[in-house]
């Protein structure tokens, strides 16, 4: 296995690490303070990370993004996932990029507006819904996968149970 | 129409509400402005874009008004970036897309063009068209060691002001209590709260600024 995050994770030049995540600067800038904010464990695309880490990874996003800006002193911030190759994601480990901006510096993250009519939007407004209709469960899911887990320490085994069970039973 | 004038006498708080007002994605989430909703609960929601770089580009937005994503609330960030990925994986099953784009753009500099904070979910296929590719440039060693360096230096500053809010929160209410192991439990509710009071502090810390002219003059 060789994944180029997986190496920064591992043993790369960090400017912040915490138990979920690394922040680096990008090996391969777009601008001066190209900053990387990467999970540590090897995750390839967005929806493979669990939604508590998905969460943190932009809270830290956050904070960082606002300390660039004020450090650098940069005019704006652009914040982009490549996720997928046909999104231009070029290593096969999900990260976020901070990419620093400032006036006509060239970097043009932009879009000609493209027409449909109200017939194709509408279409796609039906086909999106469908699949956004089970949207919502995610932090009980969270919740819920933590409390298992604390329960799981405490709530003795089958065995256990058992056990007790005969020797209530004994006279 | 408000004039010039009158808008330099307003006070932030007054301005703020005047921008909240004339926020066409306030009204949006409001449903004043008729939108294509694909999804919504009841901090955010999610519409289509009405000038999409490809069919299906969603705009997910908080459903307050927030300019620019410092503001965000951690609950809400979290909420929005959960939402976010969901939409992410929507967009892949119900287009048949071979990716996604997540956008965000902060300033004016960064191509923002509303005062309301959005994520853009564009979906992605291969030979789209679309450059939305992140060139790759190198810059002179001397520089990125500087900028990691201030980084660093910010970051772990930042983290070190975080702890010691945490640690003055902590010490007010729990001052009969003297614990030994006071070290390692503060260092424990530290990195827990560290993200909620970095806001606070943000304002409240004042940078180096030589460091950084330094850099830049360079």
């Amino acid at each position: 296995m060789n994944c180029d995050y997986c190496e920064i994770v591992e043993k790369g030049e960090k400017l912040f690490e915490d138990d979920k995540l690394v922040v680096a600067l990008s090996p391969v800038p777009a601008s001066l303070g190209h900053v990387l904010v990467i999970p540590k464990e090897h995750f390839t695309i967005l929806e493979q990370i669990p939604d508590f880490i998905a969460g943190h990874l932009f809270n830290v996003t956050n904070t960082v993004s606002t300390s660039v800006f004020e450090t650098l002193r940069v005019h704006g911030i652009n914040i982009i996932i490549e996720n997928g190759i046909s999104a231009g994601q070029r290593i096969a480990h999900f990260a976020i990029n901070i990419v620093p901006r400032s006036e006509n510096d060239g970097l043009g993250f932009n879009w000609t507006p493209k027409k449909f009519d109200d017939e194709e939007m509408s279409t796609v407004e039906l086909q999106l819904k469908e699949q956004t209709d089970t949207i919502g469960g995610f932090e009980k899911e969270e919740k819920k996968a933590l409390t298992v887990d604390d329960a799981h320490e405490t709530i003795p085994t089958n065995e256990d149970d058992y056990m007790l069970k005969q020797l209530n039973r004994l006279p | 129409m408000v004039t010039e004038e009158e808008l330099s006498q307003m006070s932030p708080e007054e301005i703020a509400e005047f921008q909240k007002q004339n926020c066409v994605f306030c009204q949006i989430a409001s449903g004043k402005v008729p939108s294509k909703t694909v999804y919504s609960d009841e901090e955010s929601i999610a519409v289509l874009d009405i000038n999409p770089a490809a069919k299906g580009h969603i705009l997910l937005m908080p459903k307050e008004h927030f300019s620019v994503m410092p503001q965000l609330p951690e609950e809400l960030a979290e909420h929005l970036f959960m939402v976010c990925k969901s939409l992410s994986q929507a967009a892949l099953k119900a287009l048949n897309c071979k990716g996604t784009t997540i956008f965000i753009a902060n300033g004016v500099a960064a191509g923002q063009k509303a005062p309301h904070f959005m994520i853009h979910i564009i979906p992605r296929n291969d030979d789209d068209g679309l450059s939305m590719e992140i060139p790759s440039k190198s810059f002179p060693k001397k520089d990125m060691e500087a900028v990691g360096a201030i980084l660093k230096k910010v970051l772990a500053k930042k983290q070190k002001v975080d702890a010691e809010v945490v640690k003055e929160e902590k010490a007010e209410p729990a001052k009969v209590k003297k614990t030994k192991t006071k070290d390692s439990s503060k260092k424990k509710k530290a990195s827990n709260k560290k993200k909620g009071s970095s806001k606070k502090e943000a304002k409240k810390e004042k940078f180096d600024l030589d460091d950084i002219t330094k850099v830049l003059g360079d």
